[in-house]
């Protein structure tokens, strides 16, 4: 049981000469609570996917489920819905509301789905748990990468969405900093069973998923199922 | 409400480029409200000084007395009789008669024809105010009453046509009622300069008796003037003194005197008006150019709310939010200043007389009625409208941003730099 799947979904870019087959026929399916990391090389097709399974984009031929729901063919509007109240997104270059607080970054993202109770003490509690319980006051501007990308998580998991989406969300930190986001993300992973796919060219991330999709020309290379998370690694330890 | 609180953030944001919008849409809603005020002050100041000078509130005249071209007939005059005279008495309305003719003036080898009003001493001034004008006279006679029986009132512009004074004297030369020549060598009494152009160009103030030494007119007159308590009842009254006076006179009030006037200055309100819309176009692209550059210099924060699930519409909302932020603050900001200066210059006004002057000198407004004092009109409506119309110029403008940023794809969008 997949609670997000691709069916042979392709996508082209441009026309004629210029064709670009970003997927290239790409099946896949994602589990609850699964922890899948996808890797390939530069060009790849990683975000043209993520943007895919995160209904930013449409596909040019193929499926899209949601919950067992094609969504491939919805209104932009239906699209936006379900992005607000079933996905999170976390972005390379943490994408937090600059006017914003991190708390008001956090509540926006309560707000556009509708999340029922009080966001306030949801905003907040959220940040607690990312560690930033001191700097909920804190507009982007005052904050580390950091500390930006852990108001970015909170944010993403406030609203508790089926699935997280974070393309490369190490790329733009330190390889320390970057350790202790995926650790806060496995966390969440594990205690919420909140399923998570990210791309990344990191090898450390990559070692500490327990499934690795590899992507190559728009194709999936390889997919890869560990028995049991590898252990060992200082980016998989909580 | 989250979307208000974010619009009015992004427009604090970047407060140097807000406040050039801002200061646009203050500009134009300001000169709408002081132009209009402007205009339907002069519209009431010549309204006012008309009445004050010529027509009163009401004026019957002979039935076939012309109402344009400067002419003054004096073949068929009017008279009234006791009934009439009792009618008017019995109502209690101010009334007086003046009878106005074209005498020649003649001094030495210079002459000229004149504008001349005939007056009733004794009635006049309760219904023609002078307590602004500015009377020069002998110095022997300075005690004396401002209106004398002896001796003719002349325009500041005859004295120094003429270059004449007080004590001086001008041969007038007109036909009588009857046709025949007639000419009297009659003393200036006074020189007046009343700030009003259509009193102070060419015309002769002359004592009843005078003027009928000079024209034989007895009882006639050319001109009944009532002054009323409102003006607003002038439609009825003159109904009413229309059917007393039947059909051998015309009656009119001082609405339809006017009418030229203020038609005249209804073209100068467009005028005004254009001048206060183009400066709003100006702030109309202030505001476009505003909310665009916002617009693409946040097109990853676009994609991220777009991501975060804001639909298409709300980002429309937001960026029309943000132009209805400018429009609201500089709209109520134009209004406020607007109407604070024009309700200052309503009590205090303006003083045109260096106007007067010139354009008096130029000859345009001869025969303008004006008073020096120009006092502005304050109006709600005037300054409610104005505000109201600088506000949907900043919608308005918004609109074309939010549709570039409803346009914006997702998926590129959150990645933009
Ligand atoms: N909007 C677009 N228009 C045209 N071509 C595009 C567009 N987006 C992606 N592509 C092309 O599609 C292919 C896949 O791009 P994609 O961004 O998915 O790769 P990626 O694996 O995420 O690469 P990276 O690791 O550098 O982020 C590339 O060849 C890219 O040039
Ligand atoms: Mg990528």
């Amino acid at each position: 049981m997949f609670c997000f799947e691709l069916k042979d979904v392709r996508k082209t870019y441009g026309a004629g000469a210029q064709e670009v087959h970003a997927l290239d026929g790409v099946s896949l399916g994602f589990a609850p609570g699964e922890f899948t990391v996808l890797c390939g090389p530069s060009g790849s097709g990683k975000t043209t996917l993520l943007n895919m399974i995160g209904l930013l984009d449409t596909p040019t031929a193929g499926e899209v489920f949601v919950e067992e729901e094609d969504v491939s063919r919805l209104s932009s509007k239906r699209l936006a819905r379900i992005r607000a109240g079933r996905i999170g997104f976390v972005f390379q270059a943490f994408n937090l509301v600059p006017v914003l607080s991190a708390l008001e970054n956090v509540e926006v993202s309560l707000h556009l789905a509708r999340t029922p109770g009080d966001h306030r003490a949801i905003a907040t509690e959220a940040l607690e748990r990312v560690g930033l319980g001191k700097l909920i006051h804190r507009k982007p501007g005052q904050l580390s990468g950091g500390q930006q990308q852990r108001v970015a998580i909170a944010r993403a998991l406030a609203k508790s969405p089926a699935l997280v989406i974070a393309d490369e969300p190490t790329a733009n930190l330190d390889s320390a900093t970057g350790a202790e986001i995926l650790a806060i993300m496995r966390e969440m992973n594990e205690e919420d069973g909140v399923t998570f796919l990210f791309s990344t060219h990191d090898p450390m991330v990559r070692d500490c998923a327990r499934r690795v999709v590899i992507l190559r020309d728009g194709r999936v290379a390889e997919d890869d199922v560990r028995a049991r998370r590898p252990a060992g690694g200082a980016a998989c330890s909580s | 409400m989250f979307l208000l609180k974010l619009a009015v953030k992004n427009v604090l944001r970047q407060s140097g480029r807000t406040l050039l919008s801002m200061v646009a849409i203050i500009f134009g809603v300001m000169a709408l409200i002081l132009g209009r005020g402007f205009v339907s002050g002069m519209k009431e100041n010549m309204i006012r000084a008309q009445v004050d000078a010529l027509t009163g509130h009401v004026v019957a005249m002979p039935a076939d007395y012309p109402t344009t071209g400067g002419r003054f007939p004096i073949d068929e005059l009017l008279t009234l009789t006791e009934a009439e005279r009792a009618w008017l008495a019995d109502r209690g309305y101010a009334w007086t008669v003046r009878t106005f003719f074209t005498p020649r003036v003649v001094r030495g080898r210079d002459a000229m024809r004149v504008r001349a009003i005939g007056f009733d001493p004794g009635r006049d001034e309760q219904i023609f105010p002078r307590g602004d004008w500015t009377l020069r006279r002998e110095p022997t006679n300075a005690g004396a009453s401002a209106v004398s029986d002896d001796g003719v009132l002349i325009s500041a512009g005859i004295a120094r046509i003429f270059g004449v004074g007080p004590g001086d004297t001008l041969l007038f030369e007109s036909r009588t009622v009857d046709g025949a020549l007639n000419a009297l060598e009659l003393p200036i009494s006074g020189v007046f300069e009343s700030g009003n152009p259509a009193l102070d160009r060419v015309t002769v103030l002359m004592p009843r008796p005078l003027v009928h030494d000079l024209i034989q007119h007895g009882e006639a007159f050319s001109h009944l003037v009532l002054r009323l308590e409102s003006r607003y009842e002038a439609f009825a009254v003159a109904q009413d003194l229309a059917e007393q006076l039947g059909t051998r006179a015309k009656v009119r009030t001082w609405r339809q005197e006017s009418q030229a006037l203020v038609e005249a200055q209804e073209i100068r309100q467009r005028i005004l008006d254009v001048i206060a819309f183009v400066l709003l176009a100006i702030a109309a692209t202030g505001i476009a150019n505003t909310v665009l550059m916002a617009a693409y210099e946040r097109v990853r924060e676009i994609g991220t709310l777009r991501a975060l699930g804001l639909r298409r519409t709300g980002v429309a909302a937001l960026f029309l939010l943000e132009g209805a932020v400018l429009g609201v603050v500089g709209a109520l900001a134009g209004a406020l200043a607007g109407g604070a200066l024009v309700s200052h210059w309503a009590v205090s006004g303006i003083d045109l007389s260096g106007f007067a002057d010139a354009a008096g000198a130029e000859g345009m407004y001869d025969d303008l009625p004006f008073t020096s004092m120009l006092y502005m009109e304050f109006s709600w409506a005037t300054i409610l409208g104005a505000a109201a119309f600088g506000l949907a110029v900043a919608l308005l403008s918004s609109i074309y941003p939010a549709v570039v940023a409803t346009r914006l794809a997702p998926a590129d969008a959150v990645r933009a730099t």
